[in-house]
């Protein structure tokens, strides 16, 4: 009875040792924004702006584009893309932390239907990631993007996205609601339509300039930045 | 119980299946959903051997310890589920749940009348009665606990996922934690849901697992049960194994075990207990087993 206790003791301590396939921080390669475009050798020209966390904290901190990169590649899915996208990078990609996924104009007006289970799904990625539609191409938008008043990209997304706290003419608009409209009889889904501003050359900023109103999983119509609101009240 | 050798035997033998099949199907759903969730390196096999351990070594240290980790870990438990429902309330939409009735009273009530049998373990109050005091009491404490639990739960999932798309989730209350966040730097609640998770479904099947000993024990009168522990490990080891797939142990969930289940764990106790009653009203022979 007593070898039998040290043996229970000693299997259990031995299973909670635990740990055999950590992986560490730096050995990741944090993906904070995702690109979905209509690609032209394959369905898919996925883009992943990765951030570089030496740029973001200590001496060599510093805002705009260079806390960030980005990698496009041409797939049929999204976990292809990130295989692809892995043989080529030094680190491990992980999509943990991604702020945005961007569907570009044309890909979201031909059908996202086959393009949404894989975020959905994905462990890694939250549910509550910003989605939105950008006219172009999402790689030129994801390419453009320069986080102003903010030195972590991460955070400069989750600010520019939550402004519809404070503000009419932005909405937010999370991944499981879009999941969920799509699904459901009563509900079409809407999502942010954003583009880059040019303006000021040296520093485009992504805008929001209205909302992509969809019919299931293909867009049907744009509404003006001015109609965010109603929108909101209406399509809903 | 004064329904015969017979019946009692009977009793058991189908009572026995039905846990033999409870534990391998679970096991072998558990295991798949588990790895899916968080060992996504680890094989099955590794997976079920390693709760398969710990049924084991639940189950030789009896009922009562089994009890006792669930007395233990009810007050995480339940905290775990409360930082849930609260940090998720706020996304509750309550029209969600019009139009009451959904698709209509037939298709709840008569079309969804086969899943009672989801709380075929109800009836194993029929065995723990000479380990509780009164039976009544917490038989009836037990159901109502468990019913709260449920419709807070329900509540919760088609508050927050409407009905359509809450059943495309093929483990729905998991999806819903990965939703609960407060702020930025307190995100990833699912690892709370998991550790739960995990501790719930040690207790159901090392709770299973011991009464298949006991009723074992009851009917063949066995005095060194603990002897036979290792070969029904091994059994049930074999059987999880055995299943071919995922599918295939849900298939059965939802065939045999929902179907079948009721008749034979709930209702046919319900009509030996009746019979009995009959035999001794009427002055039959009324043997004590």
């Amino acid at each position: 009875m007593k070898f039998l206790k040290i043996l229970t003791i000693i299997i259990s301590l031995s299973l909670l040792a635990g740990c055999y396939d950590k992986k560490e921080l730096d050995d990741l390669a944090y993906v904070i924004c995702i690109g979905a475009d209509k690609g032209e050798k394959e369905k898919l020209k996925i883009t992943f702006q990765i951030a570089i966390p030496i740029k973001i904290a200590g001496e060599n901190a510093k805002s705009g584009k260079e806390s960030t990169t980005q990698i496009s590649v041409e797939s049929p899915s999204l976990f292809t893309a990130m295989s692809l996208a892995n043989s080529t990078i030094s680190k491990e990609l992980s999509i943990a932390h991604a702020k945005l996924i961007v569907y570009s104009e044309d890909l979201a007006k031909e059908d996202l239907s086959g393009y949404l289970n894989a975020f959905i799904t994905n462990k890694d990625l939250r549910p509550r990631t910003s989605i939105v539609v950008c006219k172009g191409t999402a790689e030129e938008f994801i390419k453009n993007v320069t986080p102003m008043l903010e030195i972590n990209p991460a955070r400069y997304y989750d600010l520019l996205l939550s402004s519809y706290n404070y503000t009419g003419y932005n909405a937010g608009n999370e991944l499981i609601d879009f999941y969920t409209a799509v699904s459901s009889p009563a509900i079409e889904p809407t999502s942010l339509l954003a583009e880059i501003d040019y303006e000021d050359e040296e520093n485009p900023t992504p805008k929001f300039n209205g909302i992509a109103a969809f019919q299931g999983t293909k867009m049907v119509r744009r509404n003006k930045r001015k109609r965010i609101n109603s929108s909101s009240t209406y399509i809903r | 119980m004064p329904y015969g050798k017979f019946g009692k035997f009977l009793f058991c033998i189908v009572f026995i299946a039905f846990l033999i099949l409870l534990i391998t199907c679970t096991l072998e759903e558990f295991s798949q959903d588990i790895k899916n969730v968080l060992f996504t390196d680890s094989s099955i096999d590794e997976i079920s051997i390693l709760f398969i351990i710990g049924m084991f070594i639940g189950s030789f240290f009896g009922l009562s310890g089994i009890f006792r980790t669930g007395g233990m870990m009810f007050p995480l438990i339940f905290v775990g589920l409360s930082l849930i429902f609260i940090s998720l309330f706020n996304k509750i939409d309550i029209t969600n749940l019009t139009p009451i009735l959904g698709n209509g009273a037939n298709s709840i009530f008569v079309e969804g009348a086969y899943k009672f049998g989801r709380y075929n373990f109800i009836a194993i109050l029929f065995l723990l009665n000479p380990y509780i005091k009164n039976i009544k009491k917490t038989g009836f404490l037990t159901i109502g606990i468990s019913g709260l639990m449920i419709t807070i739960i329900l509540f919760l999932l088609f508050g927050v996922i409407q009905y359509p798309t809450i059943t495309e989730n093929y483990f729905s209350l998991f999806e819903l934690t990965r939703l609960v966040g407060f702020g930025r730097f307190f995100q990833r609640f699912e690892s709370v849901f998991t550790f739960i998770w995990i501790i719930m479904t040690y207790i159901y099947i090392s709770t299973a697992f011991s009464l298949i000993i006991y009723t074992i024990k009851k009917v063949f009168n066995f005095k060194y049960i603990n002897r036979i522990l290792p070969i029904l490990t091994v059994l049930i080891l074999s059987i999880t194994h055995y299943m071919p797939s995922y599918n295939f142990a849900i298939s059965i969930m939802d065939n045999i075990y929902m179907i079948i289940g009721p008749l034979s764990v709930i209702i046919l106790p319900i009509l030996l207990m009746l019979i009995a009653r009959i035999r001794v009203k009427l002055g039959g022979k009324n043997e004590v087993s």
